[in-house]
């Protein structure tokens, strides 16, 4: 079983690297390429894309996810990676209010938990 | 009937319809242009190339997804994918 997966990885890696190879030297045929791969992806076992909605209760594991960062980040690389995410996020800049209130809240987690930790 | 088809499409996809609503900010499952403004706006702008998170991406795509389900009328077979908007 596991054998066939990884089959099916190499196999997709070996597209990938075929797609990028077209997509560098005949860029009309590689974008068609990378499109359907995408799309086969999305629609076949495998997606790019976490499945379902927000955890009820944010985990730290979550909020890493939310930022981008480890959940172990220090607290600089936390405050960075807060103010990309939530610049890009902004509600007053078209972005969802549900989503802000969602990057503040995984900031809060983190930034408590390495109170907690000290230096 | 609509009541039970939503309940099934909350735990088939792990999301509410409430909570796709609330992440792409629309009050109304039905106005359609609203929501592709929304969902093209929130997609592109956490796209992973320019920075931005994939996790949160992800909820974007699966709130479109979650909605278009609940706008389709009559049973369609296999799975309706949200399109990714073309950059």
């Amino acid at each position: 079983m596991s054998s066939m997966l990884v089959l099916a990885g190499i196999g997709m890696a070996a597209i990938g690297f075929g797609g990028r190879y077209l997509a560098k030297h005949a860029p009309a045929v590689g974008a068609t390429v990378k499109r359907s791969m995408d799309a086969s992806l999305n629609s076949g076992a495998f997606s790019k894309y976490y499945k379902g909605g927000f955890e009820a209760k944010m985990s730290k594991r979550e909020a890493g996810l939310i930022l981008g960062v480890s959940p172990s980040a220090n607290k600089n690389r936390l405050k960075e990676a807060h103010k990309r995410i939530m610049i890009l996020n902004h509600p007053d800049k078209g972005g969802s209010p549900y989503l802000a209130a969602k990057i503040n809240e995984a900031k809060d987690l983190l930034d408590s938990t390495g109170k907690k930790q000290g230096k | 009937r609509q009541g039970a088809r939503r309940v099934a499409n909350d735990s088939i996809t792990g999301m509410t319809l409430q909570e796709a609503k609330q992440i792409l900010n629309v009050t109304e499952p039905h106005d359609i242009e609203t929501i592709e403004k929304n969902y093209k706006h929130l997609f592109e702008v956490n796209d992973k190339a320019k920075g931005g998170s994939l996790y949160l991406q992800s909820k974007v795509y699966r709130a479109k997804e979650r909605i278009d389900m609940e706008l389709q009328k009559s049973e369609q077979s296999g799975s309706s994918e949200p399109k990714e908007p073309k950059t």
